[in-house]
């Protein structure tokens, strides 16, 4: 069981997707804006689109805060998926849609995301031991709230156009 | 021009860039690192983490709101 927070991601034509990082359902929901307002944090510098909305259980208005600010380039298609392990080896993927081009390293279609950048390495490092807000630590998992442990790859995606 | 390192060098590259004692933002090692002109150094972070060699948190400044992410020896 898990408890799932999302980001509505929009990009420069004004399409929209939506990423989910699980929780165990421990997750306290009263600590639901700053958990949520944190992985904003690590999240919103890794994207050319803008952050527009997030929650768990009730949708926070991002506006005033990471955007909408996406830029023209920002295409919703364009994404890093990354793969993470969890407990027990089973996969965690997350795929950041408008994924700014300057974090991937490598050319033509095997393009990696740059695991140096500390950008990266804030959000990496976020997913798999947690944030730390005012001494709280903010932990992600996968859907069936088992602890992610490791990285396996990052690389260049490409998605589907949702809206 | 310098040699490339072997990966074995490169792991202690970023080892011995971190302190001793305490903890160092990771932007701050790793522009020490990238100076030293073996930035491939900073790609063994995370297996060093896995290794239980060094430590790594992600904390949020409650002022800032912005992440910072701290290396510290095991």
């Amino acid at each position: 069981m898990a408890t799932f927070m999302y980001f509505t991601i929009q990009d420069g034509d004004n399409d929209k997707s939506t990423i989910e990082i699980p929780f165990p359902n421990s997750f306290d929901l009263s600590h639901t804006a700053n958990a949520v307002a944190a992985f904003g944090a690590v999240i919103n510098p890794l994207l050319n689109g803008g952050l527009k909305a997030a929650g768990i259980r009730l949708e926070i208005d991002l506006s005033a805060t990471w955007g909408p600010t996406s830029l023209l380039i920002a295409d919703i298609q364009e994404q890093a998926q990354f793969l993470f392990r969890v407990v027990g080896g089973f996969p965690k993927i997350l795929n950041l849609p408008t994924f700014i081009e300057t974090f991937f390293t490598g050319g033509g279609s095997e393009k990696t995301v740059d695991m140096t950048a500390t950008e990266v390495v804030d959000f990496v490092n976020a997913m798999e031991d947690g944030l730390t807000v005012n001494s709280v630590l903010y932990q992600p998992s996968d859907y069936r709230g088992a602890d992610i442990v490791s990285t396996e790859s990052a690389v260049q995606h490409w998605g589907r156009n949702r809206s | 021009m310098p040699r490339n390192l072997t990966v074995s060098e490169q792991v202690e590259t970023l080892y011995n860039a971190v302190p001793t004692s305490g903890e160092i933002p990771y932007d701050t090692l790793a522009t020490n690192v990238i100076a030293t002109g073996n930035k491939d150094a900073l790609n063994h972070l995370f297996p060093l983490k896995r290794q239980g060699r060094l430590n790594v948190r992600t904390e949020i400044n409650p002022e800032t709101g912005k992440p910072t992410t701290y290396v510290s020896r095991a």
